[in-house]
């Protein structure tokens, strides 16, 4: 009786260990749902075949999910954007991508305020057939994300904005010496805005980045925003292309050009400031890392 | 008895935790995977190097593929169905080592199968096509791989070396391994400046894309001056920009793309109209003065 009891522990044990780990494994999208199912009427939406007599396979890729209000949504299919669609006034978003055939394909999603700021870039992998219509629904994209100063006195003020989903928390991260969150909730509009007291923070350079949150789910992190507190304050100047990293020839995209202007300098002596993303003096594999996290095609 | 309970508790949080944290330091790893396990002297075959992640995103990829070149001689490298979609250094074959690094723009944990979500399937980096020359038990092995998050700060990890071997029997085959498929590459090409390479002179900026075998060539005529192949970013010869542009990307398969640059207009400002109008009224002063001339002699 007791050697039962103990084995029931131990199942126990093991199958809480079992539903946790694929939690943990798909933490990084836990909310965005994917669903296929293959299409009944392969044999051409309008029912035609081509020429040789094989089937017409109808293939269909649904995206859909949150975005801001009016925002434009971007779909890049392996780097190159190949849809792009508005958000409507709910923040919502669909679009579909039809004609694919059979294979493996890399995409990432991101949206654009109405002030070019980005969001960060939700990107998978996915295998998808012939025949079939897969839907990957619940894309919760995060916030954009700016700043008012780029350098700020200490005990001033540094506003923090950018858009969101409309009416919901918006959670600021700003990370000094030790991280500090605030939480704002954001407009009709999705716009949100925050008046930081700088007081609390460390002389140096401070990093900030926002999510949203509606009920238990949460949007990935914007991207980051870096200023610095010293010893007076200078006016946020966005004509130097500090907004979006990655970004060399300021054409406010990150793209081939820029990835072939980051080439040229790999593994070169002096390279220009601007190119060294990471300021370690040299161009190597980790510039290419935050170049492509910062990718929109 | 709760002594036993005990013991049982913490031997299996021991277990689960070893379980975790094995998981956790190598959750990207990298597998050579071969289209054959035993193959003939004179065979061509291929080795499928595959990247599986699943807890982290990872976007750049660097290291090398060792192999014997006393059994066997590499070929090429089919990037067609590659994760990677930009190289930063092609594969190259250094005798015995093939060298490579590229970018994955879209961040790589693993392909979603659609049909089965709890199980993410690896993803291709590269094809490595062989031929077996000498029999024997062949080693291929990765080494020096490091691959860096998609996080936004690059962050640097390591992917335990992985090897495998292929056998190569005594009997001769020559088949030849050809990747037969009817795709036609994509190419997509901008002519550019910018201060910070080649000192702001024009630029030609390509990327060649074939889905199926992957990019054999990318060749460039520019004006009279004849095809040659080229990488990107390639400085132009004609920084006039008078001189029109023919690329050129070819596929394993043999198919090809051409993508026309137009030239650019010459375009006239008002010096170029100052001397052409001083021209015209030297010209006909001169045939002026040869007319009368003709006239006063007859």
């Amino acid at each position: 009786m007791c050697s039962i009891s103990i084995l029931k522990k131990i199942v126990f044990v093991i199958l809480s260990f079992c539903v946790c780990i694929p939690q943990f494994i798909f933490a990084f999208n836990s909310d965005v749902t994917v669903s296929a199912i293959v299409n009944q009427n392969n044999s051409g939406a309008s029912g035609s075949r081509i020429a040789t007599g094989s089937v017409n396979l109808v293939t269909i890729v649904n995206f859909s999910g949150s975005a801001y209000p009016f925002s434009r949504v971007y779909i890049l299919k392996d780097g190159e954007i190949v849809a792009n669609t508005i958000a409507d006034q709910s923040a919502s978003f669909s679009v579909s991508l039809l004609g694919l055939s059979t294979d493996t394909y890399n995409f990432s999603i991101y949206s654009e305020d109405g002030n070019n700021r980005k969001s960060s870039t939700f990107s998978f992998s996915i295998y998808i057939t012939e025949g079939t219509t897969v839907s990957i629904g619940n894309i919760f994209l995060s916030p954009t994300i700016d700043i008012n100063k780029s350098q700020v006195k200490r005990g001033d003020s540094i506003v923090i904005f950018g858009q969101s989903i409309p009416r919901k928390e918006v959670l600021i991260s700003i990370k000094s010496n030790e991280e500090y969150f605030f939480r704002v909730f954001s407009n009709e509009m999705g716009a949100y805005l925050y008046n930081l007291d700088t007081s609390i923070l460390n002389i140096g350079k401070i990093q900030a980045k926002s999510k949203n949150t509606i009920d238990t789910q949460s949007s990935s992190y914007s991207t980051i925003v870096s200023f610095f507190v010293g010893d007076n304050s200078k006016v946020n100047n966005k004509t130097d292309c500090s907004i979006l990293r990655g970004d060399l020839n300021c054409d406010n995209r990150v793209d081939l050009v820029d990835f072939s202007i980051m080439a040229f300098w790999y593994k070169k002596i002096n390279p220009p400031q601007k190119i060294d993303l990471n300021n370690d003096g040299k161009i190597n594999l980790v510039d290419f890392s935050i170049m492509a996290f910062h990718w929109t095609g | 008895m709760k002594k036993q309970y005990k013991k049982i508790y913490i031997i299996t949080i021991i277990f689960i935790l070893t379980l975790f944290i094995n998981n956790k330091v190598f959750a990207t790893t990298l597998d050579l995977v071969p289209s054959k396990k035993t193959v003939g002297i004179g065979e061509q075959f291929y080795v499928d190097l595959m990247i599986s992640s699943q807890e982290e995103s990872v976007n750049t990829i660097s290291g090398s593929i060792n192999y014997p070149i006393n059994n066997v001689s590499f070929l090429r490298a089919e990037d067609g169905k590659s994760m990677v979609d930009l190289w930063v250094e092609k594969p190259k074959d250094q005798g015995g080592k093939i060298n490579f690094s590229g970018l994955m723009t879209s961040g790589f944990n693993g392909v979603i199968d659609p049909f089965n979500k709890n199980n993410k399937l690896p993803g291709l980096i590269i094809r490595l096509v062989f031929e077996s020359e000498e029999k024997g038990k062949v080693d291929f092995s990765t080494s020096s791989f490091s691959l860096n998050l998609n996080d936004g700060d690059g962050t640097e990890i390591k992917a335990p070396d992985t090897s495998m071997y292929i056998n190569i029997a005594g009997f001769i085959d020559r088949t030849k391994y050809e990747n037969i498929k009817n795709g036609t590459p994509k190419l997509e090409a901008y002519v550019t400046r910018d201060p910070s390479i080649y000192n702001n002179k024009y630029i030609l900026i390509f990327n060649a894309i074939d889905k199926e075998t992957g990019i054999k060539n990318v060749k460039i005529k520019e004006g009279r001056r004849d095809w040659h192949e080229i990488e990107s970013p390639y400085l132009l010869k004609d920084q006039s920009r008078h001189s029109a542009i023919t690329l050129q990307a070819m596929n394993y398969s043999g198919a090809g793309v051409i993508v026309n640059i137009d030239k650019m207009p010459y375009k006239l400002d008002m010096i170029h109209y100052v001397i052409g109008f001083i021209l015209l009224i030297i010209i006909i002063i001169f045939s002026f003065r040869i007319i009368r001339k003709y006239v006063k002699n007859k």
